[in-house]
This record gives structure tokens, C-alpha cells and sequence, in this order.
């Protein structure tokens, strides 16, 4: 087994090669090692190039993010160099390195600042784009973590611990798939930051621990499986224990109060659909500008601001239609705009 | 742009075991309360509920006036209305769209109720009303730890009053804390301090007479009456915030500013509902946080007092409306909100200490011992006039307008030919009862 294949054979015999597990040997191991924790480190030579790249990349994905392109902000994921000092806090976490663990983690806590420094800065230039009282979507999006991002983190660390363990799978879209749970949150916190919008600000950083921890947990867990652990170079078993129980403590800590989000906005997000619908009912004449929607099931609000003609239906009704349908206290508050055209010419 | 709020809340919350599965006759009750209020006069309807199998539906309107009428011109009439303003009863009867309560069912609605607003809800011999609660506006609140701390007494009668807020100012500290705007109903708190004025110092005779136009907005006595208000609201050192504050704040921002914890002034003239109103628990006790005493009468002694209130008006006919009706005035039904506290029955079978809260008994006892009570004029006179320009007006004046001309535009808006129920008479024998908060009031 040169490449390090376990030939685990069970009680009908050995398994097909594809779903063997691969093991690195300890001239991978030791390559990996060496590329993640020369470069896991402030101070290294690629200290430089690590600031940049998050000063770029945030600096980007703050834009992308108040223009709601796409495109953008996928392109400041490209730049994104988070993937490094992540791996390298799953590896210590393995082997209970906690020096190392400590200098990765300083490094991605450098990263942040960085990141967040230049979308704070982007925000404060172009503080008019984040004073509308419509975010964007993709910037909203980022208030709103919930149970579904903790998933795409889990599977983004996983997915970048193989890819730097599988070296035939590794190259740079491994780094997309941790920036895409890390730079859109810091540069929305950057974003609110700059905008005084606390409770966003709050949701994004949420959406950033949440994503931070899910990824290491996931990075830790497929290093593991892929045989990054090494009795002969990991500290005491003790170091290594401690460390990876926190660390699911601390992922756990954060899923629990996401979950009971994520229900919240489903449940939410429902709700607001159903009463789209029903303002169809209730007066067609009407354009919903905005709407925001909550229930807790017994009880819901409706804050909805709608444009038209004419002065619309009484909000007594709209509310009388949703508590019907729903067997719910729902409280209504209308907020109307009239849009009327008035067109003139005058030839001269 | 237009802003309205409305609630509605089921009966099904509250009343009805969901599991059951005959279909419940709904009966529908429209008014002015919102959040808390309205949870409230649905809970206490749970057993009743229970009881009848009759499921009761509040729906809540901030634009209650506007939509009642809408709803009675495109004939889809709510069953019951809780008023706020007797003086729409007049309309609603004159319109035909209010119906007469039956023998059977006005006997106990009335019994009780003193007989000044029995008479405002009464035409031509019939009742149409009645009435479910009542709201103790003369009220000045104030902390009874700060005035303690300040070495200040309650003051008994107008003069000391004047005394005690001119050496407050004298000495820095700032007396009163006012704020008269509301969301589609600024001003009621500032025509709600004109009418005491009124009802102190031209005394109830001429505020009978004022609240049906036969004394004139530009009456002397009026005019003295607003000076005397504009003499506070409109002096820096007697409102907290500057002479300008008055309009610039909210009435909600302004109770909560004077039940603050850190208070910037000492005295706040505000209804009854008051503590319904703030963001905070706090101590409403003679000893405690925040307390009230009435508006002190101009030569002292028992004040008269000014009140809002809501009356039951039915524009359908069957069993279940009937029953629904008839409970609202009972003391069993009065007995159930009371438990709840923030409310004041408006019928002296009730007994003051039957009700939930030590301030509700006292508001029920001041009521119940009043020589003079007078309700809100505002909510009397004709809508265009009462929650209308007299509103606006002072909004106006307050905001820099001049007096005269507010006034004299109040008089040209008064309609012509009045709609007016017969007028109250010149005193009464206490009402009983008073509380609740209203979303509007004027």
C-alpha cells in the first residue's frame, strides 16, 4: 500500500478499492505540516501576502455586497486567504498543538481585523448605499444565519481538510469554499459596522462564528479521518482531548440558538409569504413595497408599507383575513403611499 | 403617506377549547384598543366564552372613527363597537345605524351608571349605549420618592401648585414634563389640559355650555383658560425640553420621560392609563415609583374631574349579540377585566374595592367622591370640531400660532345645524369607576 490505503477487510471480505480509506504516510503528513504551519503564523514571509489578500478580498466583497452582485462578491472569495490559518487550528486542534493553535488563531484573528478594517472603510465611503431602508438581499441574507449555514460551513471544512489531505484534490476551490462562510460575514460586519446597524452588525457576527467554528470542526474532522493525527509528533493525549471537546462545545453552544433561529425564520418566512397572498385578497389595487412579517404562533405582527391609486382596504381587514386563516392575535401596521402620475407638457 | 395599525384577536386564543368541534357563533367587537389593552378585554371574555360557546372576535383599529363609518356606509356593520367618543353616539343614532338597547337589556346596562352619562347616550327616550368603563383624566403624576426626597407635598388646591412649580423653576429644576404628539391624534393632550382649565376656573356650568357651542371658543373665559395652559407649555423654565417641547414630543416619550428613573422634571398631567403607556415596570404606589393626585380645584378642596370613557353601542340583533352585550354590562364582566387591573368599571355596583390594583381603587374612589365630573369635551363635541380643529388648533397655537385666530377658526369650523344629545347636567353625583387606555384619546 504505497499511498498509505488501509485494506480494512470485513466478514465478507476486503472492500472495493474506491472505499478504502486513504491514510497519508509521514512524508505527506510532514509536507503538510511544513506548508501549513510556515505559513500559519504572524511573521512568516507570507504574513504580507496574507494581509493583502484579506484587505482585497473584504474590500471587494463589501462592494459586491452593496451592489448585490454576485459575481462580485464570488470573486472576492477567490482572493480569500482564510483556508491556511483555519487548517492549521484543525491540525493543532488533532494533535493538541497548542502553540501552534494559538498562532494560527492569531492569524485568523488578523485576518478578521484586516478584513474588517476595509469594509468598515468601504462602508464609511459609501455610507449612503447602506442608510436605505431595504438592504440589499445578499447583504440581508447575512442577517438572517441560521441552521442550513452551519451545514454548508461543516461540509466547507470537511471539504478543505480532504482537499489538503488528498493532494490531487487540492487547489484553490477548496479556499472558495471556506471564503465563502467567512469573507461575506466579516464585510457585512464591516458594512454595519460603518452603517451603526447594531443588530445586524450582531446577526452578521453570529453568522461568522457560527461559520468559523463549523469549519474547523469540519477540517478537524476530515484531517482526522484522512490520518493527519501522529502519535509520535502530537502533544499529550490530554491537550488533544480538551481541545476538540471545547471545540465542539463551542460549535454546539452556537447551533443551539441557531436552530431556534432557523425555526424562527422559516416559520417567518412562511408567514410572509401567506400574507402576500392574502393582501391579494384583500386589495389587489395595492403594491407591496415592504414587508416584515413574525409569529410565534399565537401571536403575530405585520408591518407591511404598500403603494397604489387609491387609498387602500382598512388594515382592520387585512388583519381580520390572517387572523381568520391563521386562528392567531395578528396585529396589523399599515403604512400606505399613494402613487398617483401627473404628466404635463407645455410646448413653448 | 398613511399609517394606521390595527389588532385582531380570537376568541380562540383565549375562550375555546380548540379541540372541540361545533362550529362557534362569532360575534364581533370593533374599537380603538390595541396591544396589551386588547389581550386584556379578550381575556376577560375567556370565561364567558367558555360558558355561552360564543366565540368573541376583537378587531382594533388606531383609525377606528374612519373605518366604523366605512364599515356602516358599505353595510358590513360589526356586531358591537366599543366607543371612545359619546359624542359619536349622536351621529350613529341620527344615521340610523345604531340600534336601540330593548327594555331587557337597557334596564341592566343602565343600572348603576350615573345618570349624567346615562343622559349622553339616551334620545328621545331610548338607550343606545352603554357604558363599559371609565378613564380618570384630571390626574398630575408624579414619584412620591422624589418628592419626599424634594420635601414636597401634594398640593391641594391650584394656588399651591402654581407655589410649588414656580419655586421648582426658580430653583432650576424643571416642573412639568408635556408631549402632545401623537400618530393621527396630536393634541388631545393639550385639549385635554384646556378642558380642566375650563372646567376650574369658568367652572361646569360655562364648560356645559362651552361643549355645545353656546359659549364660544372665543369666549374670555376660553381664551383665559388656554393662557393659563400656555402660561406652563409655552414657558422654557415650566416645561422640560423649552417652550417648543410640547410639540416636538410624543405623548408616549413624554410619559416615559417622567416615570424615567432620572426624571427631567417632577410633575406630568396625564390620564389614568398613564402606566400603560411606559416601556418599564414600576412601582404605582402612594410610597413608590409613581403616583397621581387630581388636578387641584382653584380655591382647593374637591376637584372636579374630567373623564373619558367607552360605551357598548350594538348595530346587530340576535341572541348571541344580545348576550354578548348584556355581559359587557354586568359586574361579573367588570369583575373579570378588574382582576386583570387597568381598568375602572363605570358602575357604582361595582364596588371601588373590587377592583384589581391599589391604583385602580383609588382612581374608583376618587370618582365615586367627586362632586363635579365632566366627560372630555373633545369627545363630545361634533368630530369635525373635537377631534378636529380644537386638536389642531392647539397643536398650532403651541407650535407658534396666534391665539385669536386659532380660536376664532375653531368657532367657524363648529357644523351647522348641530347634532347634539341633550346637555349633561350642571353637576353630578360622582361617576363611578374610571381606567382603561385608550389608543386616542381627546
Amino acid at each position: 500500500m504505497a499511498d498509505g490505503a488501509v485494506d480494512d477487510a470485513g466478514a465478507l471480505g476486503a472492500r472495493p478499492p474506491w472505499w478504502r480509506r486513504h491514510r497519508m504516510d509521514d512524508i505527506q503528513r510532514a509536507a503538510v505540516v511544513g506548508f501549513l504551519y510556515e505559513r500559519a503564523r504572524i511573521g512568516s514571509p507570507h504574513t504580507r501576502s496574507f494581509i493583502i489578500l484579506s484587505l482585497l478580498s473584504s474590500a471587494i466583497a463589501a462592494m459586491g455586497l452593496l451592489l448585490d452582485s454576485a459575481p462580485a462578491v464570488i470573486g472576492a472569495m477567490l482572493l480569500g486567504a482564510f483556508i491556511t490559518p483555519l487548517l492549521a487550528m484543525a491540525g493543532a486542534l488533532i494533535q493538541g498543538w497548542v502553540q501552534r493553535l494559538v498562532d494560527a488563531a492569531l492569524m485568523v484573528a488578523l485576518g478578521i481585523a484586516m478584513s474588517m478594517t476595509a469594509a468598515t472603510l468601504v462602508g464609511v465611503v459609501f455610507a449612503g448605499q447602506i442608510d436605505r431602508a431595504v438592504l440589499p438581499p445578499l447583504l440581508l441574507s447575512l442577517t438572517r444565519p441560521g441552521l442550513l449555514d452551519l451545514g454548508i460551513a461543516l461540509a466547507a471544512g470537511v471539504a478543505a481538510g480532504y482537499a489538503t489531505m488528498r493532494t490531487e484534490a487540492a487547489g484553490a476551490l477548496s479556499g472558495v469554499a471556506v471564503s465563502v462562510t467567512v469573507e461575506p460575514p466579516i464585510a457585512a460586519m464591516g458594512l454595519f459596522l460603518a452603517s451603526g446597524r447594531g443588530e445586524e452588525f450582531r446577526q452578521a457576527a453570529l453568522a461568522l462564528a457560527t461559520n468559523f467554528g463549523a469549519l474547523v470542526l469540519g477540517a478537524t474532522v476530515s484531517m482526522a479521518w484522512w490520518g493527519f493525527a501522529d502519535r509520535d509528533t502530537r502533544g499529550t493525549a490530554r491537550q488533544a482531548r480538551v481541545g476538540l471537546i471545547a471545540w465542539v462545545v463551542l460549535v454546539g453552544a452556537v447551533a443551539v440558538p441557531l436552530a431556534v433561529y432557523s425555526r424562527n425564520v422559516i416559520r417567518n418566512t412562511a408567514f410572509e409569504q401567506e400574507v402576500t397572498s392574502v393582501v391579494g385578497t384583500w386589495d389587489p389595487s395595492v403594491r407591496v413595497v415592504s414587508l416584515d412579517a413574525s409569529t410565534t404562533g399565537e401571536r403575530a405582527t405585520v408591518r407591511i408599507d404598500v403603494t397604489g391609486p387609491r387609498r387602500p382596504e382598512p388594515a382592520w381587514r387585512l388583519a381580520e383575513l390572517l387572523s381568520e386563516r391563521r386562528g392567531e392575535r395578528v396585529e396589523v401596521l399599515l403604512t400606505f403611499t399613494l402613487a398617483q402620475e401627473d404628466r404635463a407638457v407645455s410646448s413653448g | 403617506m398613511l399609517a394606521v395599525g390595527a389588532v385582531v384577536v380570537p376568541a380562540a386564543l383565549v375562550g375555546c377549547d380548540s379541540r372541540s368541534t361545533a362550529p362557534r357563533e362569532v360575534v364581533t367587537v370593533f374599537g380603538t384598543l390595541s396591544d396589551e389593552d386588547a389581550d386584556d378585554l379578550v381575556d376577560s371574555l375567556a370565561d364567558f366564552e367558555r360558558s355561552t360557546g360564543i366565540d368573541v372576535r376583537y378587531v382594533g383599529s388606531s383609525n377606528f372613527e374612519a373605518d366604523l363609518f366605512e364599515r356602516l356606509r358599505r353595510g358590513d356593520p360589526p356586531d358591537l363597537a366599543l366607543l371612545p367618543q359619546p359624542g359619536l353616539v349622536d351621529v350613529l343614532v341620527e344615521d340610523g345605524f345604531a340600534l336601540p338597547w330593548r327594555d331587557d337589556l337597557a334596564e341592566p346596562a343602565v343600572a348603576g351608571v350615573d345618570d349624567a352619562l346615562v343622559e349622553l347616550v339616551t334620545f328621545d327616550g331610548d338607550v343606545f349605549g352603554a357604558w363599559y368603563q371609565l378613564t380618570l383624566k384630571s390626574l398630575v403624576w408624579y414619584s412620591p420618592r422624589n418628592f419626599a426626597a424634594r420635601g414636597l407635598e401634594v398640593p391641594t388646591s391650584w394656588a399651591e401648585l402654581d407655589t410649588m412649580t414656580g419655586a421648582l423653576a426658580t430653583a432650576g429644576t424643571t416642573p412639568w414634563c408635556i408631549g402632545i404628539r401623537a400618530d393621527g391624534a396630536t393634541g388631545w393632550v393639550a385639549t385635554d389640559w384646556v378642558e380642566d382649565l375650563v372646567l376650574r376656573f369658568a367652572g361646569p356650568d360655562v364648560y356645559d355650555a362651552w361643549v355645545t357651542h353656546d359659549v364660544l371658543f372665543s369666549d374670555p373665559e376660553i381664551i383665559a383658560a388656554v393662557e393659563r395652559f400656555g402660561a406652563i407649555a409655552l414657558n422654557p423654565s415650566m416645561v422640560a425640553g423649552g417652550n417648543r417641547a410640547a410639540v416636538e414630543l410624543t405623548i408616549v416619550d413624554a410619559a416615559r420621560q417622567a416615570a424615567s428613573a432620572n426624571p427631567p422634571c417632577v410633575l406630568h398631567r396625564q390620564a389614568s392609563f398613564l402606566p400603560r403607556m411606559l416601556d418599564r415596570r414600576v412601582d404605582v404606589s402612594p410610597d413608590g415609583d409613581l403616583w397621581a393626585f387630581p388636578l387641584p380645584a382653584d380655591g382647593g378642596g374637591e376637584a372636579p374631574l374630567l373623564v373619558g370613557g367607552t360605551v357598548v353601542v350594538r348595530f346587530a340583533d340576535d341572541d348571541e349579540i344580545d348576550q354578548v352585550a348584556r355581559y359587557l354590562t354586568t359586574d361579573e364582566a367588570a369583575a373579570r377585566r378588574a382582576e386583570i387591573g387597568g381598568f375602572v368599571s363605570a358602575r357604582s355596583t361595582f364596588a371601588a374595592e373590587r377592583h384589581g390594583t391599589e391604583f385602580d381603587r383609588y382612581v374608583a374612589t376618587l370618582l365615586r367622591e367627586a362632586d363635579v365630573v365632566r366627560f372630555d369635551a373633545s369627545d363630545l363635541m361634533p368630530a369635525e370640531v373635537g377631534v378636529g380643529t380644537f386638536w389642531a388648533g392647539m397643536t398650532a397655537w403651541l407650535g407658534g400660532a396666534r391665539l385669536r385666530s386659532v380660536l376664532t377658526d375653531i368657532d367657524a369650523s363648529w357644523p351647522v345645524p348641530l347634532l347634539r344629545p341633550a346637555v349633561p347636567p350642571a353637576s353630578t353625583d360622582a361617576a363611578d369607576g374610571t381606567e382603561q387606555s385608550e389608543g386616542s384619546d381627546g
